[in-house]
This record gives C-alpha cells, structure tokens and sequence, in this order.
C-alpha cells in the first residue's frame, strides 16, 4: 500500500522545526508503524539523507518509550495501543499521515519526533515512592487489602509514563499520569504514612513543570494506552484538598528532595 | 494554617476554586429559574414573588454579595487557569482530532463569556432601574407604591421585542451548555471519585442543568410568541 507521511523535522531542541513530506510506495499491512518509519529511514540512509528520530525500546507497548502525534491523536488511531503496536493494516492504501512530536511546553523537541519527557521522573522524584524500614520481610498476609482497592491500585500502577496524556489534553495537562502514580500508592496501606505529603509535592511539581490544569475534557483517558481512568484525577484532587485544608502540617514541596 | 495562595496557584486548588464558585452559581440559576415560573402563573403571582424577595433587604445583601464573589472568583480564577494552559502548550498540533472531550466540554471558553455577557445586560436590563427606568429601555416601569418595580411588566416587554427575545434564548441554551459541562466537572474537580457516587451526583447536576436552560428558553420563547403577556 502506498502511504504519504507528513513528518516534523527538527534538528535539535534549539532549531526551528517544519514538516516534511515522504512517500512510501510498497508498505506491507503486517508492518508495525515503527517498522515502516524503519523502512523510510533506510531509504533516506541510502539516499544520504538524515534519518526520522523517533523514540523506541521494548516494541512490546510495556516500556513507555515510544510515542508520537498520528493525525491528532497520540499514538495513532486505535484505542490502548501503543504506537509499536500499532500496524499498518489499520491504514488504508494512500492514507496521508501528519506525524508530530507531543506537544507541550514540558516535553521539549529533543529532534524530530523525540521529547525531552524527563519532567515526568521529576515528578515522581518529588514523592511517586514509598519509604519502607529495611529489616526482615514481613508476612505476606499480614497487610489486608481489599479486592476492590487493590484492583483499582493495579489499573492505576498500569501507566507506562509515555506521555500520551499530555499530548490528547488540550490543556496540555499531565495530571492523569501524576494522579496514577499517586493513587496507586494511596491506594494500599503502604502508600498512607506519606499520602498527604506525597500528593501535595507531586502535584505542585507537575505544575512547576509547566504543565496545565485538568479540565475534565477526557481526552486523556481515550489516549491513554494503558485504559487510566479519570477518576484517578478526580482521587488525586481529593487527596490534595484534603490534604491542603484539613490535613496535618507537612513540610513544603521542596523539602521532599529533588 | 491554611495557605490560601498557594492552594489557589497550584492546578487542582485552582479548579477547586472554579467548582465552588460554579456550584454556588450554579445553585442560584435553579432558584432563579424556580422564581421564573411565576411568570406563568400571572402578573400577581411574579410581582408578588419579586416583592418577596425584597422583602429583607439584608439577606437580599448577602445574597448579591455571595453571588458576586463566587462570579468574580470563577472569572478571575478562569483567566488564570486560560493563561496556564496557553503556557503549557505553545506550539499547537497542524492536526487536532478530538476524541473522548465533548462538544460542551471543548466551548466553555465560548460560552462562559456568552454567559458572563448575557448576566451583565440581565442585570442592567431588570435589576439595576433605580428610578424606574432604563437606558436599555425606557418603558419600564414601577409597580404603584413607588419601590417595586413591575416585574411582570418589564419582563413581558423586554422579551416581546424581537431581538431581546431571541438573545435570551440563545444566551440560556449557552448557559445550559455551560452547566453541561459543569456537571460533569465539578465533582472530579473537588475529588469524587467513587464510581457510583459520581454517577449519581452527575445525572442529578445534569438534570439540573437541562431544567435550568429548559425552563428559561420555555419562558422566554413563550413571551417571544405572545403566549405570555
């Protein structure tokens, strides 16, 4: 099949970015997307020209790296898959593709289709743990937790931390990835000593990032790869609410380290 | 001690703001359209009504003032809130496939400054007529006695013109778009996050919100037409 792809070109975080335009005429349906970038890159190899960058690792939809913009929607059109796993035959012959980067002032255009998504560790870095006395291990059974709570803590750890999220919202916002890594530790009793401190250091780093504000749009629970839910938006809003007026006094943001 | 400014400048305090400030409106558009149906019920039965509410000049006070914080916070609050999320993004996508947000979702930013007009010329139109009158139009009148205005009349009168009518419409089905999308929000935005308490408080807000700008479109359509008069 032949496909035309539209491509953001930019050489590096510093230089201007435009699309470029590249035909591919023989792509075979049992291509994986990444396989026929693969394709067109050994093509522009040939012809001397610089390869597409874009991100890649496991090719499993389990790593998290890889991820772009298809035609407006993160990792293409088909729901909870990554762009790995996403294959050709969900394209039909002479489809044009617009190909973007992500696009948020938090995730900075590293070169073409690869950002700079360490704003995301840094979140994490500001409380996405928990602190647990080394010693012997302790029963298994010894800490209960309900079916109910740990499936929903489960569904939260799911997230890859690819960034999908922010790229659907329209406000470029990354509180669906920062309330997943928040309620799935304020989910089980390991996450409770540090709860409040935890949400209130994540979220407002989230917001130091230069991430936007959630406006209940959606987008990014129909982006998400890994099926997030919004409520884990609406558990985090609680928790820092709580947290912020009726918690007990906790130290400021910064003193979390990082 | 509770730190006001911090809570308001980060993401999930601001749009706490916004939920409040929205419910608390939101509370008054119910009452103000349970209010409106005496227009139905006849001149006596508006006018009795609107004397009732006047009828304690305090709490009428304290009424405007709660009304006027809570819309002076979610404007300001919005525009803060609008200007982070410019920031967040300031390259926008060549393609936007929407997929997930809704149509009411996707306008607040269209018809929140249709509301906030639409409330502006309500208030100049009906409310603020101290003598009697009214730049907007000269033929309102007081009721006899001298400080009640002619409720009924003056509601009658507006609506009846044809432009006037037709805004009022127009603004109300904006209003419910707008209420819309609230209902849907604002409980996420103050931390519901149960499945079926959510569920419930969300039908129940969007039940309101359909009442609300059905009730006021009904009403103004019927005194547009020449039912109500």
């Amino acid at each position: 099949m032949k496909i035309t792809l539209q491509v953001w070109r930019q050489a590096d975080k510093s230089s201007a970015g435009n699309f470029e335009s590249y035909t591919l005429d023989s792509v075979s349906e049992h291509m994986s997307f990444l396989e026929m970038l693969d394709v067109l890159n050994e093509e522009l190899s040939v012809q001397g020209k610089e390869p597409v960058a874009f991100e890649h690792d496991c090719r499993e939809g389990i790593c998290g790296s890889c991820g772009f913009v298809i035609n407006g929607r993160p990792h293409g059109p088909n729901p909870k898959t990554t762009v790995c796993q996403l294959h050709m035959r969900s394209f039909k012959d002479g489809d044009q593709l617009v190909l973007e980067p992500f696009r948020a002032a938090a995730f900075p255009v590293i070169k073409d289709l690869v950002v700079d998504r360490s704003a995301l560790d840094r979140i994490i870095q500001h409380g996405g743990y928990v602190s647990v006395n080394t010693g012997n291990p302790q029963d298994a059974n010894a800490l209960l937790v309900s079916k109910d709570d740990s499936d929903k803590a489960m569904d939260a750890a799911a997230c890859i931390g690819c960034g999908a999220c922010v790229a659907a919202c329209p406000n470029a916002s990354g509180s669906l990835f920062t309330s997943a890594k928040i309620s799935h530790l304020a989910l089980l009793p390991q996450g409770q000593p540090e709860r409040e401190r935890r949400v209130v250091a994540m979220l407002e780093q989230h917001d130091a990032e230069g991430f936007g504000p959630c406006s209940q749009h959606g987008e990014c629970e129909v982006a998400c790869p890994k099926g997030i839910k919004l409520t884990n938006i609406a558990r985090m809003n609680g928790d820092y609410l709580w947290a912020q007026l009726l918690g007990s006094p906790r130290v400021g943001g910064s003193a979390d380290g990082g | 001690m509770i730190d006001v400014g911090r809570i308001w400048r980060s993401s999930a305090g601001a749009k706490a703001v916004m939920a409040v400030s929205g419910m608390i409106l939101f509370g008054f558009t119910v009452v103000h359209m349970l209010g409106n149906l005496n227009v139905f019920l006849g001149r006596e039965a508006m006018n009795d009504y609107g004397a009732f509410l006047h009828e304690v000049p305090d709490l009428l006070l304290v009424t405007r003032v709660v009304l006027l914080t809570a819309l002076v916070a979610h404007v300001v609050t919005n525009i803060k809130l609008m200007q982070d999320s410019a920031k967040a993004r300031p390259q926008a996508y060549k393609v936007v496939t929407p997929k997930g947000s809704t149509l009411y979702s996707r306008t607040m930013r269209i018809s929140g400054p249709i509301v906030l007009t639409f409330i502006v010329l309500h208030l100049l139109n009906l409310t603020f007529h101290p003598v009697g009158k009214n730049w907007l139009h000269p033929d309102f009148r007081l009721q006899a006695g001298g400080h009640a205005p002619d409720a009924f009349h003056n509601l009658t009168t507006l609506l009846s013109q044809p432009l006037w009518g037709i805004f009022y419409v127009l603004a109300n089905l904006g209003l419910g778009l707008h209420l819309f999308h609230g209902a849907f929000a604002m409980f996420r935005s103050l931390g519901v996050s149960g499945d079926r308490q959510l569920g419930s408080a969300r039908m129940a807000a969007t039940g309101l919100a359909v009442a609300v700008s059905g009730g006021n479109v009904l009403l103004a359509l019927a005194i547009l037409v020449g039912l109500v008069k």
